[in-house]
């Protein structure tokens, strides 16, 4: 939008400093590793050495005499979980195989899956003693690539699966999909038969990891009296106490989850793993336990995001995209669940597209159970469309962004569900990036090129709750449950300020346990600046609708001639008649006690959003190393409430993408083993191998919100896969279908090496 | 992580003595290799014997017949940040400055980088080239050995029973000459060699090669010297056409693996490119100011 | 008249059609409505008295898992689609 248009704003838009910031950069703030319960002692997991195998029994006896020992824990020590699916945050969990998860019953899914835990006064102590229990595996036939697991043949990982599909079992036999999703509109065969030009090709992408810096940890203290306290790293403290509450059976009222800092989740944190498990060891021992994963733990068996094939068949007519085919399969992992529906719903996105029929497979395979990843399933498909709209924007002649723009999605445009678009801003955004400076710029130099790429993630609302306790000296306190990942103590008490007509600095936020605040959903589906944004407005309506009736009472005036502007109460007919916040709060004793704001809702009207990045690569022939010269990641963010937290978002989102491009990838030999599980050979881009990542801020507002906020969070991991391969396609002429694009890959492909 | 001893000994007559009596005894430099290793249990041993404590270990010194000799435990950034070394030894710093991050470089020492016996190391392809030596002591005495046959397998060292490695001695280069180490990573920090190639060149007046080394790292069991490069170059004229046929036998030379760091065919190609862009780097140095 | 969007998957039960227009006031309405023209196509969709876990539902672009008594309005777009699933 022009200037113009937009609303001016008096705390909005600007980059005060964060709450949690000081205690940050002085190593203050406490991280889910920094709990210290009095008596506290620590724990150790038991994983499988096998991808797949029958656990035929399990001695625990000589762990258990391992003189230090405090108690032993296996899958025995957990009630049955009930088959059910819940709601978790964006995604859906089955609670057995939630169970199952935590601790291997009877049967172990994926190298690393935990098996056991021994709980001692020293860590080393617990490590010994773990290797003393003694586990009977028979082992089973592995299956680890997607495209393996959907043949006739395949080992299956669970002879009760049977694939499903909108409310019907569609298998007659067991198998490893899980579920089909399907969409179909127009008649492709036609538009493909009348296209100008045609477009085929197939992809593939590794599992990849979220590359969060905290490893998982968790500390649980279960007292006699059935009271269990613990402090989890989290995306979601009430999610955690959900899961924990079903896999132990126990009522939530009695679980209390502290939220800790959290060093990094991008979505890998919000399935439980240790808390059942430190859970059960503190009840048997009678001591707090901390359960805290190693690095490679960490890798082998907490969540990533799928593996994916992709099968794509563009066609495009009068210089538009007229016509889609596309087949996704994505690896759930160990459990069904992957984020194939995501990623089927979501790739034709940024495009009006008539034409399309898009089938999509969740299958389980021998690795861990996926998580959600940042934009979960949309990164893959746009990876694939993406490149093969590249592709045929050059087929036809025509500027990929000007191709892009032709074919674009708008307000109205009905996606591939049927479902029609509010107002959006991928127009604005493939706009701007032609309009930049970057893509102004030459492109010049041998084995230099250029890629362009779109993507598109829906954003989500759930649930949240606050409180807004009004001191008398006027500063307020807020109260929410949302952890804070990426800023948002700073954009809720900014939106707090605005709403109230008060200063930033006259707002303290804290980020509750699950006894001290409402229900909150997940940090998640970056909802937390759109959704907890609306109750923290909200709570600022209660508290001036609180302030205008006392204020009426106090002039004698008629509620409705109270006016609540900028921060001041009036009376409309009485000039004199004027109040400050600070005033009204400082008189509360006397107007009728406290005056508390709350709110509570479930957020609708989540704008999804766009964005469209450009890359500059330069790609060396002989040894296949490509650095990143310049890039620039446009994005549709509605209203940035705080613009520097916004742009680091997207930069690191960009960051994230380029890594997943170039580098990283899970890495298993035949049997199942993870090559590559440290920091080491997992090869995540450092500061050196990045250049400075410009941000282009586009703001459509959001007709959902007050504020016209967007989720900002996740839309800028989608295109960075694509644009780095369309840069590689134009600096090397060829066009690389699978990730990552490695060294390996380039020189493989490039030198026809075997 | 299992329980071991640590001793800290202050004399090498100490140190050797603690040696053998049938305990798993892992020498302690820097640590930067074998705190990791334990940590993981990727290694388990009885005691650890920390050889920091020990003076003669940690010096740096330039011999009066020019050489360079480096105490086994001293640390990188203590070699490296010496003028003279830059200035003489060159390719010597092109190794020890890559070894980990400048924080490990401050503790991790080119005695344990040697003995840690990684085919990915980057100190011995350097080391090889420049026709550096070793000096190993035991109770008994001392010896010395060219640092290519230092090296057994990944991992292994031909050290006995009884001894440490004491000193790396790295001879004065010869005029005309020079030496240059680089590796192939797939970023720009915080990885371990898929591929790497070390040169030396000597260099007449008349643009003759007069000697040559290659070594090659990553690439094999152990760190090897390539001699058939070597003798392709040996009275050529040095330039694009000679070091085509070295960077030819180097690949031929390899006998690479396929790992998560990168394929058996990626390391044979990229050896190939290393010896010959190793090459152009040395002869660089070697005619530099002519 | 509400416009309801079957998906792919449904459409067989209903004679191949992508698209209907069905009265109802509320979510439950409008699928009772749909079933009466595409027998069993409610099944499909509900489960005891709530969508299944592995649907859900858009009305007017807002996806979620709404109740049977969600209004919907005389001009609404309802669309059924799979729930957004794991990752």
């Amino acid at each position: 939008m022009t200037a113009a248009e937009k609303p001016s704003y008096r705390v909005i838009g600007t980059r005060p400093i964060r709450p949690d910031g000081v205690e940050k950069v002085t190593g203050k703030a406490l991280f889910g590793a920094d709990a210290r319960p009095a008596g506290l002692v620590y724990g150790k997991v038991l994983r499988s050495p096998h991808a797949h195998a029958r656990i035929l029994s399990i001695d625990t006896r000589a762990a258990e005499a391992f003189p230090g020992v405090l108690a032993v824990a296996t899958a025995r020590d957990l009630p049955a979980a009930s088959d059910e699916v819940q709601a978790l945050g964006e995604t859906a969990v089955n609670l057995k195989e939630l169970s199952d998860n935590v601790l291997a019953s009877d049967r172990v899914l994926y190298r690393g899956h935990a098996v056991a835990a021994v709980a001692a006064a020293s860590v080393h102590v617990a490590e010994e003693a773990a290797r003393r229990i003694r586990v009977e595996y028979e082992p089973l036939p592995v299956v680890l690539d997607v495209r393996e697991a959907m043949l006739d043949d395949a080992p299956l990982l669970n002879e009760r699966l049977l694939t499903r599909s909108m409310g019907k079992t569609i298998s007659d036999r067991p198998s490893n999909v899980a579920s089909k999703v399907q969409f179909v509109g127009g008649d492709v065969e036609k538009a493909f038969a009348e296209a100008d030009a045609v477009v085929e090709r197939h992809f593939t992408t590794k599992m990849v990891h979220q590359g969060y810096i905290e490893p998982q940890t968790a500390t649980v203290q279960w007292n006699p009296d059935g009271e269990i306290t613990v402090w989890a790293t989290t995306q979601g403290a009430f999610a955690c106490r959900g899961q924990l509450a079903e896999v132990l059976r126990r009522p939530a009222s009695t679980i209390r989850v502290i939220p800790m800092e959290v060093g990094g989740g991008f979505g890998g944190k919000t399935p439980v793993y240790l808390e059942p498990v430190a859970a059960i060891l503190s009840r048997k021992s009678g001591r707090p336990v901390m359960l805290t994963m190693s690095r490679s733990e960490v890798f082998e068996a907490t969540g990533p995001t799928s593996g994916t094939s992709i099968h794509v068949k563009l066609a495009a007519s009068g210089g538009r995209l007229t016509a889609a085919q596309l087949d996704l399969a994505y690896e759930a992992g160990a459990y069904p669940g992957s984020s194939v529906s995501a990623g089927a719903m979501t790739m034709l996105a940024p495009y009006d597209v008539e034409n399309f029929k898009i089938d999509g497979y969740d299958v389980v395979v021998n690795k861990p159970k996926t998580a959600a990843y940042r934009a979960p399933g949309s990164p893959a498909a746009a990876f694939a469309l993406e490149q093969a709209v590249d592709e045929l924007a050059r087929a036809i002649g025509a500027d990929p962004l000007a191709f892009r723009e032709a074919s674009s999605s708008r307000e109205g445009t009905r996606m591939v569900n049927g479902m029609p678009f509010p107002r959006i801003g991928h127009e604005e955004c493939l706009r701007a990036a032609m309009e930049s400076a970057h893509y102004r710029s030459p492109i010049e130099g041998p084995n230099r090129g250029r890629g362009v790429a779109s993507g598109y993630w829906f954003n989500a609302g759930m649930q949240s709750s606050v409180t807004v306790a009004v001191n008398t000296d006027g500063t307020v306190n807020l109260v929410e449950g949302s952890s804070d990942l990426s800023g948002t103590r700073a954009s809720l008490a900014m939106q707090l300020a605005e709403s109230l007509g008060i200063e930033y600095s006259q707002v303290r936020v804290t980020v509750a346990d699950t006894d001290s605040v409402g229900h909150n959903d997940v940090s998640g589906g970056s909802r937390t600046t759109f959704a907890t944004g609306l109750a923290v407005h909200q709570a600022a309506l209660d508290i001036q609708q609180q302030m205008r009736t006392r204020a009426a009472k106090l002039w004698g005036c008629a509620e409705d001639e109270v006016v609540y502007e900028a921060g001041s109460l009036r009376c409309t007919t009485d000039e004199a008649k004027t109040l400050t916040f600070a005033g009204m709060a400082a008189q509360s004793a006397r107007t009728g006690g406290p005056i508390n704001g709350r709110a509570s809702l479930l957020a609708r009207g989540a704008g999804g959003a766009f964005g469209t990045h450009i890359a500059d690569v330069e790609v060396d022939p002989e040894t296949g190393k490509v650095q990143v010269l310049r890039y620039t990641a446009v994005q549709d963010v509605g209203t940035a409430i705080h613009p520097a937290y916004v742009e680091g978002q997207i930069q690191g989102g960009a960051a994230q993408g380029i890594g997943w491009a170039l580098n990283e990838e899970y890495y298993y030999d035949d049997d199942g083993r993870l090559a590559n599980a440290s920091f080491l050979d997992y090869r995540m881009p450092t500061a050196l191998d990045l250049p400075a990542i410009d941000t282009v801020i586009v703001e459509v507002p959001n007709p959902g919100h007050p504020y016209g906020v967007r989720g900002a969070g996740e839309v800028p991991i989608v295109p960075p896969l694509a644009a780095i391969a369309n840069a590689i396609a134009d600096a090397t002429g060829h066009r690389f279908s699978d990730l990552p694009i490695s060294p390996r890959r380039i020189v493989e492909t490039l030198h026809h090496l075997e | 992580m299992e329980a071991f001893e640590y001793v800290a000994p202050r004399t090498l007559a100490d140190a050797y003595s603690l040696l053998g009596n049938g305990r798993r005894v892992a020498a302690l430099a820097g640590g930067t290799d074998l705190i990791v290793q334990l940590r993981e249990a990727r290694r388990s041993c009885d005691l650890v014997l920390d050889l920091k404590r020990i003076p003669e270990l940690r010096v740096v010194t330039i011999a009066a017949d020019g050489s360079l000799q480096v105490g086994a435990a001293a640390p990188l950034a203590d070699v490296y940040e010496i003028p003279e070394v830059r200035r003489r030894w060159p390719a010597l710093v092109d190794a020890a400055s890559i070894i980990g991050g400048t924080a490990v470089q401050g503790r991790a020492s080119l005695g344990g980088n040697l003995c840690n016996a990684s085919p990915a190391a980057d100190s011995p392809p350097a080391l090889m080239v420049m026709g550096a030596r070793l000096r190993i002591g035991s109770a008994a005495g001392t010896r010395e050995l060219p640092v290519g046959e230092f090296f057994a397998g990944p991992g292994q060292n031909t050290l006995l029973p009884g001894e440490l490695l004491l000193e790396v001695i790295v001879p004065p280069m010869p005029a005309h000459s020079a030496a240059f180490y680089h590796r192939f990573i797939p970023r720009n920090e915080m990885d371990i060699a898929v591929a790497s190639a070390g040169a030396w060149l000597q260099v007449g007046s008349d643009g003759t090669i007069e000697g040559a080394r290659i070594a090659i790292g990553a690439v094999a069991p152990t760190p090897l010297m390539v001699p058939a490069a070597a003798q392709a170059l040996h009275g050529r004229k040095a330039g694009a056409e000679a070091f085509a046929l070295a960077a030819q036998e180097a690949a031929s030379a390899a006998r690479p693996i396929t790992d998560m760091r990168g394929s058996a065919a990626q390391r044979r190609h990229l050896v190939g490119v290393l010896a010959r862009r190793a090459l152009e780097r040395a002869h660089q140095r070697a005619t530099e100011g002519r | 008249m509400a416009e309801v969007w079957v998906p792919a998957l449904l459409r067989p039960l209903c004679g191949g059609t992508a698209r209907l227009q069905v009265e109802g006031a509320t979510l439950g309405d409008v699928l009772r409505a749909v079933e009466a023209r595409c027998p069993g196509f409610m099944e499909r969709v509900v489960s005891e008295g709530a969508l299944r876990p592995e649907i859900a539902v858009a009305i007017d672009g807002e996806a979620g898992s709404f109740p049977l008594f969600e209004p919907v309005g005389p001009a609404s777009h309802v669309s059924i689609l799979p729930a957004i699933g794991g990752g």
